[in-house]
């Protein structure tokens, strides 16, 4: 009977840490998505479409540090902005184009000659992606998401974070190839 | 030395998750610091409702799991029980259709039936010990009772009787009787058997919402073999 009573009793752990990220960060969302939109309704639309998304993928934030966090909830709200920017403004964005197959596996240049030069080399070639690219990478890479996750994250299909991956890498290989990082 | 493909690929994965990490950090560090920004009342509605829809999922998912485990736990606890009061006697005899209530010196047999009985039912015997013939008939409102009588001694004698099993009640002798239950090729007998000379041993079962009893200087064998012959 008790497990029945704290059933129906409301979790107060997930609508306080619900509250606790909202408080905390829904100015610094307000921020990222105003850097991309120039608008601050489209950037109240952004930072609301954002927190939707957090609600219904709530239990990918169980468990993460406060800087992880924040770090997630950043790369939410700028995709979700330049979703809106797409939408608002269709000439002025890329077309992805089309990747017919794509491999998860992509050459890169021995570790050891980046490594070299600490991070420094390969920060400039993250630097350099589309944010776009540069947050699927994160989002696969620090918080281990796979496919499915991502795409949720992003508002894309699965084929589509799977696809953009393929592609972040291979113009991060392209832009180490640039610098003067061999490619076997 | 050149690296194996594998050993480069995750060297490559370690680097590049601590160069994205690195990338997170000096974003987060810009926004640092940024300023308390007002909102719309359409935004705070917007979040006001979300809130609401937080946790409902795990909380409906929770419920779901706590009914099932409530519902299998009762479930187990009221088997148990059910099984605990099987080995009371009474509780047994009342899920058997009988109810036995056992005295100093006799059983007070009643029997119930769930299902309407078959009316005017009309029964004979289709073995008959040798030395035994028909010599009485009785009917007592649904009670037919057919007394045998030993053609060489009358006080050698058997009765078998049958009734619908709401208006039957035996009065056994428990103090020169053993009281035995014992089913035979599938058909449950209440045996009473008589421990000492001149007493008569009976069997009473039930079937299909009739209750039958054979009762006689019969041996627990012949009363057997007349039951699993009624015609």
């Amino acid at each position: 009977m008790l497990s029945l009573y704290l059933a129906l009793i409301p979790e107060p752990s997930d609508k306080e840490k619900f509250d606790k990220l909202y408080n905390s960060y829904r100015d610094k969302m307000y921020a990222a998505a105003m850097s991309v939109l120039h608008n601050p309704s489209l950037a109240e639309e952004a930072v609301s479409e954002s927190f939707f998304k957090i609600a219904k993928k709530f239990a990918l934030f169980s468990g993460l540090s406060g800087r992880k966090t924040q770090s997630l909830i950043i790369i939410i709200v700028r995709n979700t902005a330049i979703d809106i920017l797409r939408k608002e403004r269709p000439e002025r964005t890329e077309p992805l184009g089309d990747i017919a197959d794509y491999s998860d596996s992509v050459a890169f240049p021995d570790v050891r000659a980046v490594l070299e030069g600490g991070t420094v080399g390969l920060l400039e070639a993250i630097d350099s992606l589309d944010s776009i690219y540069s947050d699927a990478l994160k989002l696969k890479y620090i918080f281990g998401y796979g496919s499915a996750d991502i795409g949720g994250l992003l508002g894309i299909s699965e084929k589509g974070a799977a696809t953009r991956i393929y592609r972040a890498k291979i113009m991060l290989k392209e832009k180490l190839e640039e610098m003067g990082y061999e490619i076997d | 030395m050149k690296l194996t493909d594998r050993a480069n690929s995750r060297l490559w994965d370690a680097l590049l998750t601590e160069a994205l990490t690195e990338h997170c950090e000096r974003e987060l560090e810009r926004l640092d610091g940024t300023e308390s920004v007002g909102f719309s009342p359409e935004f705070d509605k917007k979040i006001k409702k979300l809130r609401r829809s937080v946790g409902i999922k795990e909380q409906a998912a929770g419920f779901g799991k706590a009914v099932r485990s409530i519902a299998l736990t009762l479930a187990v606890v009221l088997s148990l029980c059910f099984c605990a009061l099987l080995t009371q006697q009474e509780v047994y005899a009342a899920v058997q259709n009988v109810i036995k209530e056992t005295f100093s010196d006799h059983d007070y047999i009643t029997f119930k039936s769930d299902v309407e009985p078959e009316t005017g039912k009309q029964l004979r015997l289709g073995y008959i010990p040798e030395r035994y013939e028909l010599t009485q008939i009785n009917f007592a409102g649904n009670c037919i009772t057919m007394q045998y009588l030993n053609a060489h001694s009358d006080s050698d004698l058997f009765v078998f009787s049958y009734s619908s099993a709401g208006s039957s009640f035996f009065d056994m002798d428990n103090e020169r009787h053993e009281y035995v239950e014992e089913t035979i090729n599938g058909q449950l007998y209440y045996f009473y058997i008589a421990t000492q000379d001149g007493e008569d041993n009976t069997a009473i079962w039930y079937n299909d919402s009739y209750v039958y009893c054979i009762s006689g200087q019969l041996s627990k064998e012949e009363i057997v073999e007349i039951a699993e012959n009624i015609k």
